[in-house]
């Protein structure tokens, strides 16, 4: 055997490391337009030039100034605030059966097979069927009680978590089970150290898009057959033909989302994928 | 004091489906490992090291024959397991990992024994990290130290050194013979690598690729050893000369 004269040195120093790599990042004022915020803000700024263009060019279309108008008078008549609420409390309270239920139901089902084949098929219906003909027929039963959209809140949003949470279920590693067993770890702790943090990340994302479709059925019911709410008072004005009403009601439903995805959601899902920094994951 | 007894052990795989054959993964296995002793089942890969290990530890059980673990103390014996793989729960940190799988003494008397041991294997200042922030060795000696947290009775480990690059693993294996020695415990280790049998063990059982142990040798070569070490070559080479004996004629032992 023959050794090859290489170039060996010392171990390296900070010396021979770039400043640049050492030091905290330091951005100038123009890095911000390449940050996730600035492409949200584009995305809105886009979306209200586009609207504006559309309220100038088109008649039927109300321009954005028009429609804050009519929620400023709509503001004063003291019409913003109660409805927003009532619409809220609706949809916390459904939104909260459907984490209880979709949670359990999900675990339930991967845990016990005669449970997978009792709802496999309830879950199904209650996936494909959609919420409007849920709305309609809450309306006739129950006319205008809060009754109707909690509980389409409830059936069109708890089969998309029940789904989410028997994939993460079902994606526990086996292999840490096994570990599991051979240190005879208690069940109780391999359930709340092992098998709830391994589906965290699929309720998270479950629940997300629940609280999409949940949030759309309580407006949905209070559309068609209500006497408050976001959706009665956007149906209110439709009735009354007036297109700033309807645009004006709608935006305070996008923000309403936008900003419990924003401030909530989108929080929840990142502390959960928390342990995942320094991962290599394929999307950018 | 600790003590393993296999007695006639089998293990049989059913068919699945039909047509197939039933998989014979394991036929008669019979020995006793008792106190200090570091013993090694070495033999070719899918000969059924494995699967002994799995039953041992209770993952699995034998089809026919005993198979006990006798504890130092009275009750259930303490069984550490290091896999071939680390399998650290990715969500929780280093230390979580180790105070995981104890249990005993309250959450103080279990943090401050898992921090002894990720001491024990250096990785002491590692206790708040994620495993994935840990290279491949750093990981699998977590696991070496999560097994030794439990104080087992008898530790286990199924090809713990693999899956990692030969710098790596020659510089645990060293770490290990020190563990073995400073703690005083009973290892059944799992190998298909000749060399790093002869280098760590006072036992070897020779497997054969129809899961039979047809040879059950005696390392006496004096501790710490190293790769280089002449008598471990020698051992080695006539380790070998056996198995290529053994495949001539199929005649179990």
């Amino acid at each position: 055997m023959s050794e090859v004269q290489a170039s060996v040195q010392g171990s390296p120093s900070a010396a021979d490391i770039p400043a640049s790599l050492l030091a905290p990042p330091s951005h100038p004022w123009w890095w911000w337009l390449g940050s996730d915020r600035a492409a949200r803000y584009t995305a809105r700024l886009v979306f209200l030039l586009v609207w504006q263009w559309a309220g100038t060019t088109f008649q039927d279309i109300p321009a954005p100034t028009g429609t804050i108008e009519f929620l400023v008078e709509e503001f004063r008549r003291g019409e913003v605030f109660p409805n927003i609420a009532i619409s809220l409390f609706r949809a916390v309270i459904g939104l909260t059966l459907v984490l209880v239920l979709g949670v359990a139901i999900g675990i339930a089902m991967a845990r016990w097979w005669r449970v997978r084949y009792f709802f496999t098929d309830l879950i199904l219906v209650g996936i494909t069927l959609p919420a409007f003909i849920w709305a309609l027929l809450v309306v006739m039963w129950w006319a205008f009680s809060n009754i109707g959209p909690i509980t389409v809140c409830v059936v069109s949003a708890t089969p998309q978590l029940v789904v989410n949470t028997f994939q993460g279920a079902t994606a526990t590693p086996g292999k840490l089970l096994a570990m599991s067993d051979a240190y005879r770890v208690a069940e109780r702790r391999q359930f709340r150290w092992l098998v709830i943090p391994s589906m965290m990340e699929y309720i998270a994302a479950g629940f997300r898009s629940a609280v999409l479709a949940g949030w759309g059925a309580v407006l949905l019911v209070e559309w068609f057959g209500n006497d408050k709410g976001v959706g009665f008072r956007a149906h209110y004005w439709y009735d009354a033909h007036s297109f700033e009403g309807m645009m004006g009601w709608g935006l305070v439903m996008m923000v309403i989302i936008l900003t419990f995805d924003r401030m909530v959601m989108d929080r929840v899902v990142r502390h959960f994928r928390s342990w995942r920094t320094g991962e290599r994951q394929w999307s950018r | 004091m600790a003590r393993l007894v296999a007695h006639d052990v089998k293990k049989v795989f059913p068919p699945t489906r039909q047509g197939q054959d039933p998989v014979f993964a394991l036929r008669n296995v019979t020995f006793e490992a008792e106190g200090h002793t570091f013993v090694t089942l070495v033999g070719p890969s899918g000969c059924g090291k494995s699967t002994f290990l799995n039953m041992v530890s209770g993952i699995e059980s034998p089809s026919a024959g005993t198979l006990e673990v006798f504890g130092r103390t009275e009750g259930e014996a303490r069984i550490g397991y290091v896999f071939q793989d680390p399998r650290l729960l990715p969500w929780k940190t280093v230390l979580d990992n180790m105070i995981y799988v104890l249990d005993e003494g309250s959450s103080e008397e279990r943090t401050e024994r898992g921090r002894k041991y990720l001491d024990l294997v250096n990785l002491g200042s590692r206790a708040q990290m994620y495993p994935g922030q840990l290279s491949g060795g750093m990981q699998q000696r977590v696991g070496i130290a999560r097994a030794l947290s439990i104080e087992p009775d008898l530790l286990l480990m199924d090809e713990p050194f693999s899956h990692l690059d030969a710098i790596t693993a020659r510089d645990l294996r060293v770490e290990l013979q020190r563990l073995w020695l400073d703690t005083k415990s009973t290892i059944l280790f799992v190998t298909h690598d000749v060399l790093e049998a002869v280098l760590l063990s006072s036992r070897v059982l020779m497997m054969s690729s129809q899961g039979v142990i047809f040879r059950d040798l005696t390392i006496d070569l004096p501790f710490p050893r190293r790769q280089t070490d002449r008598e471990v070559a020698i051992h080695q080479a006539e380790i070998l000369e056996l198995f290529e004996e053994m495949e001539r004629p199929m005649v179990d032992v």
